[in-house]
């Protein structure tokens, strides 16, 4: 009796659907699936298959921002590396804006990344940064930009406004050039984020409720997630041992934010630096 | 007053053997004996050139050199050196230019000459022929055969047939006459259509030229007519002035034998440069790198790279040069080295890419590089340097570099 009604309701739809058409159009209504089935998205890999794939296109979106965030050696700068390093591929340049004057080239080096083709600048201010960012990318000739971090611009002066002003004029000329632009942001256990990330994994509830209390905790203020097609959270989960020595650690990593394919998912990764910076998505 | 219409004169110069000839020029030990130029007789090459002594014993051009050396054991083998043939007719159609400015190459050894209105400069054909066979000879020191008639086909007939040094004079109206007793072999024609002419009985071009018109374009279509017309003396192509190939060299000799390769790069670099810049100020491109070294032994070898299209782009250049200098066999040090660009042409031929290229891209990047240096100073890009690998301390592996602003 149930399916009967389920037939006509169907047929019903479809009857109004082709009614729609014939007056509007065929392109008044489509399926969602349909329009955008076999567009392929320019993207960089991550350098971890999982991760890839809870990304839904392959990677990090070019022409696009991109957000990782997570608390102090949860993986965030070893997956930036290992973008610059995928970005590089083609023999394409890439910068990291090493505002908190922490990239460690030999580390980066064992990422995989060609230093030769990796432009490191290190601004005095987070307004300069900013606009070194906005040069570098009007010039569409990087393939990568990394920002590390956005917590370094805790100590500006209206760092919020700052940020939205900025990424206002960074949105017209990245979405021109294909280059992936990166922003890591450092979340602190208690400290001046005043982000609580509890032990056992992050908790993506905490950072996108954004309400009003948190919103003086959220340093760059509400732009940067607003702008960003996709935000990566990243969080330790455990130590790696091995024979009792420490040669790695695992990291889960959620999809807090995807515009361009479902978010939500959530995947682990595992980073060992025995010799060689090496990453896995299980 | 009216014009004289008169008809052309074209001269062809012929030195047979050309290869033989430049190679004969620079070692007199070769006069007279049997030469084969295109490698050495293990080599897997095909004969390039041969001298007359050669031919008689039977070795002809393009057969293997294993083949050559069957067939004249006793033959002189050398290595091909195209460029050095290729120099020395340009110096032969440089000699040639100085009677008329329209000279046309018509292959390795053989040009024609348009020498309409010398006889106020030069008198009387005999004498223009003696003065252009001289000059070459005295100039070049290679022996040639002289044709003059009113076309292209008859004058490369008569030098063909005048012999080593001496000239062959057709005048107007007597080319038919000139050509009825010769092999219709002269002609150009292919071997299916000789073999139906000499089945037809028709073995020289005067019974060639006797035939009816329709009849021979009916039976051998446009290519017999072609032949028909050369036959009774018509030959309507004109000479296509040829214009020498622009180059640009530059050498440098060492005080004392190299043998650290670096400063030998830096060297060339250095030379490639200069030359760059001279292409870059005349908007022009290169499509040849001619790198030569002169060993301290006395003996000098050449490379050379042809570009797939013309470049003045410095990183492309000096990456060939890289390469062309791991290709070469040191047996001593280096006394000195030159560097050339042959086949320079103008930048109007490139075909300018759809997209911005990578150049183009790059291009970009440096302006705005520069910008930031000029407006935040040089301290605030850098770029890291591999100092020492098996440093341990990871932090004195790399340094970072103040970012160097290009241009």
């Amino acid at each position: 009796m149930g399916s009967k009604k389920n037939k006509a309701e169907l047929r019903e739809l479809e009857m109004t659907v082709l009614q729609i058409q014939r007056r509007w159009g065929p392109k008044a209504l489509r399926r969602l699936e349909a329009s955008t089935a076999g567009i392929e998205i320019p993207h960089i890999p991550t350098g971890f298959d999982k991760l890839d794939k809870a990304l839904g296109i392959g990677g990090i979106p070019r022409s696009r921002i991109t957000e990782i965030l997570g608390p102090i050696t949860s993986g965030k700068t070893t997956i930036a590396l290992k973008i610059i390093a995928y970005a590089q591929d083609r023999k394409d340049i890439a910068a990291y804006i090493d505002l908190s004057r922490t990239l460690d080239p030999d580390y980066a080096f064992r990422c995989g990344v060609d230093l030769r083709k990796l432009l490191i600048v290190q601004p005095d201010s987070g307004r300069e940064a900013l606009a070194i960012a906005n040069s570098l990318v009007s010039s569409r000739g990087l393939a990568a930009i990394v920002f590390d971090s956005v917590s370094s611009l805790l100590g500006e002066t209206s760092s919020p406004q700052l940020m939205s002003e900025a990424l206002r004029q960074l949105t017209g000329p990245l979405a021109d050039s294909a280059c992936a632009l990166i922003f890591l942001t450092s979340l602190c256990f208690g400290g001046p984020c005043g982000i609580s990330i509890p032990r056992g994994g992050p908790c993506v509830t905490d950072i996108t409720q954004g309400g009003p209390s948190s919103k003086d905790n959220y340093l760059s203020g509400f732009a940067l997630s607003h702008y960003a097609s996709v935000r990566l959270l990243v969080g330790r989960e455990k130590w790696i041992k091995r024979y009792g020595d420490i040669t790695g650690y695992r990291a889960e990593v959620t999809v807090v934010k995807n515009k361009l394919a479902p978010a939500g998912k959530r995947v682990s990764v595992s980073i060992t630096f025995n010799g060689t910076v090496k990453g896995n998505g299980t | 007053m009216a014009l004289k219409n008169t008809s052309p004169k074209i001269a062809c110069i012929i030195v047979p053997h050309f290869a033989v000839a430049v190679e004969r020029r620079e070692n007199d030990s070769l006069v007279g004996k049997p030469v084969v130029v295109g490698g050495m007789p293990y080599e897997e090459g095909r004969v390039y050139d041969i001298s007359e002594e050669a031919a008689m014993s039977g070795v002809k051009k393009e057969i293997p050199l294993r083949q050559a050396e069957e067939l004249c054991p006793e033959a002189i083998f050398l290595r091909l050196a195209e460029d050095k043939y290729l120099r020395a007719f340009e110096e032969l159609l440089g000699v040639l230019q100085s009677f008329s400015p329209e000279v046309e190459t018509g292959g390795l050894g053989k040009a024609y000459l348009e020498v309409n209105g010398l006889k106020a400069l030069y008198g009387n054909d005999i004498r223009l022929c003696r003065s252009i066979g001289l000059t070459v000879q005295e100039r070049t020191q290679l022996e040639a055969m002289l044709g003059l008639a009113s076309n292209k086909f008859v004058a490369c007939v008569a030098a063909c047939s005048a012999g080593l040094n001496k000239a062959l004079i057709v005048k107007p109206g007597r080319e038919t006459r000139f050509l009825e007793h010769l092999p219709i072999s002269v002609l150009p024609m292919s071997e299916e259509m000789r073999r139906r002419l000499l089945l037809l009985g028709i073995k020289t071009m005067g019974e060639f030229a006797s035939l009816p018109t329709q009849a021979v374009v009916a039976q051998f279509g446009r290519e017999g007519g072609l032949a028909y017309r050369l036959a009774c003396g018509q030959d309507e192509r004109k000479v296509i002035p040829w214009h020498k190939e622009l180059s640009l060299e530059a050498s440098k000799e060492f005080d004392s034998p190299i043998e650290n390769m670096d400063i030998l790069l830096e060297t060339a670099k250095e030379l490639a440069g200069s030359l760059i810049g001279q292409l870059h100020a005349s908007f022009r491109m290169c499509q040849k790198l001619m790198l030569s070294l002169h060993f301290d032994n006395g003996k000098s070898k050449e490379l050379s790279i042809a570009f797939h299209e013309p470049t003045s782009n410095q990183e492309k250049i000096e990456l060939n040069i890289v390469q062309l200098l791991g290709s070469f066999e040191y047996p001593c040090g280096v006394g000195g080295v030159s560097i050339s660009f042959r086949g320079i042409c103008s930048e109007n031929g490139r075909q300018l890419d759809l997209f911005l290229g990578q150049g183009g891209i790059n291009g970009n990047l440096d302006q705005a590089l520069n910008h930031l240096v000029f407006k935040y100073g040089s301290d605030r890009l850098y770029q890291a340097l591999l100092v020492d690998r098996q440093a341990l301390l990871p932090e004195k592996r790399f340094v970072l570099a103040e970012y160097e602003a290009k241009g």
